[in-house]
């Protein structure tokens, strides 16, 4: 699983959000055939104080609403989804500024919060690595559209104990 | 969270897995100047192939990484250079790939030979 965690430095919390992939047997066949996708989902609000549906993707077509479909790679992909989330919720990131490089370590002050992106493996060793956060190319409008309603969303709540 | 694809030899009673997750992580190809993270899907699997040797992880960013990459860009099961159209068929191909092998020119002239996996 990979996982991007906006840290808000004024409440000491995280907010998260979670690329899981994911296989089930799809109920949109009749073949039974067994399907692989990823499931995006946050804890992030809406900027109306709601939460975000999650989103199921099966092709790098899956992108958020105001996106053009394909992203070259997955890279761009979970990209253009933390894009839409942060700038959905109107969250302000302290690296936002920054250029469209993942990574930046963040310098200018004036604001709340302050992301990292880690990677969790079941099989094997990586550990923690933090980077993010970037403005690229691509986003326009506002209205969220291909969500993946399922079973609700499990709300992540900040642990405090966890250190950057 | 990982997938875990159990493969079933019925000749040799054996199953061999092969581990599917989607992280996000530094590349040691992609560090230096510009260090960032990269988002991709890693196969790993503790199976060995029949001279006994292991895989190699592999990783793969989008769906025209296609399996057979040493200068063929194919996919394994069809013989074709399009991109995959999914997930699910990116990561079928590839465990197919990893269960099957491929011999040395099965496509073309360039691919390296590899060779099935070891059950027994």
């Amino acid at each position: 699983m990979a996982q991007i965690r906006i840290y808000n430095q004024e409440t000491n919390t995280y907010l998260s959000i979670d690329f899981n992939l994911q296989q089930a047997i799809s109920d949109t066949t009749t073949t039974g055939d067994l399907d692989c996708y990823l499931i995006i989902s946050t804890n992030v609000p809406t900027v109306t104080g709601g939460t975000f549906p999650r989103f199921k993707v099966r092709t790098l077509s899956d992108v958020p609403t105001g996106y053009v479909a394909p992203a070259a790679n997955f890279d761009q992909l979970c990209q253009w989804y933390y894009e839409y989330i942060t700038v959905e919720s109107q969250i302000t990131l302290s690296s936002s500024s920054s250029s469209s490089e993942q990574y930046s370590s963040s310098s200018s002050s004036s604001s709340e919060c302050y992301s990292s992106s880690s990677s969790s493996s079941s099989s094997s060793s990586e550990g923690y690595s933090s980077s993010s956060s970037s403005s690229s190319e691509g986003y326009s409008s506002s209205s969220s559209s291909e969500e993946y309603s399922s079973e609700s969303e499990g709300n992540i709540s900040s642990s405090s104990t966890d250190q950057i | 969270m990982a997938i875990n694809f159990n493969i079933y030899s019925p000749s040799n009673a054996s199953t061999k897995t092969v581990v599917v997750d989607f992280v996000a992580d530094y590349l040691a190809s992609n560090s230096g100047v510009s260090a960032s993270t990269k988002y991709f899907f890693k196969f790993t699997t503790s199976a060995r192939k029949t001279d006994n040797s292991r895989y190699d992880v592999r990783i793969v960013e989008a769906l025209d990484d296609l399996v057979l990459d040493e200068g063929v860009k194919k996919q394994r099961i069809t013989n074709t250079a399009a991109a995959y159209t999914d997930i699910k068929s990116m990561i079928m191909d590839y465990i197919y790939d990893y269960v099957q092998g491929h011999d040395a020119g099965e496509y073309g002239t360039t691919v390296t030979e590899q060779l099935p996996m070891k059950f027994n």
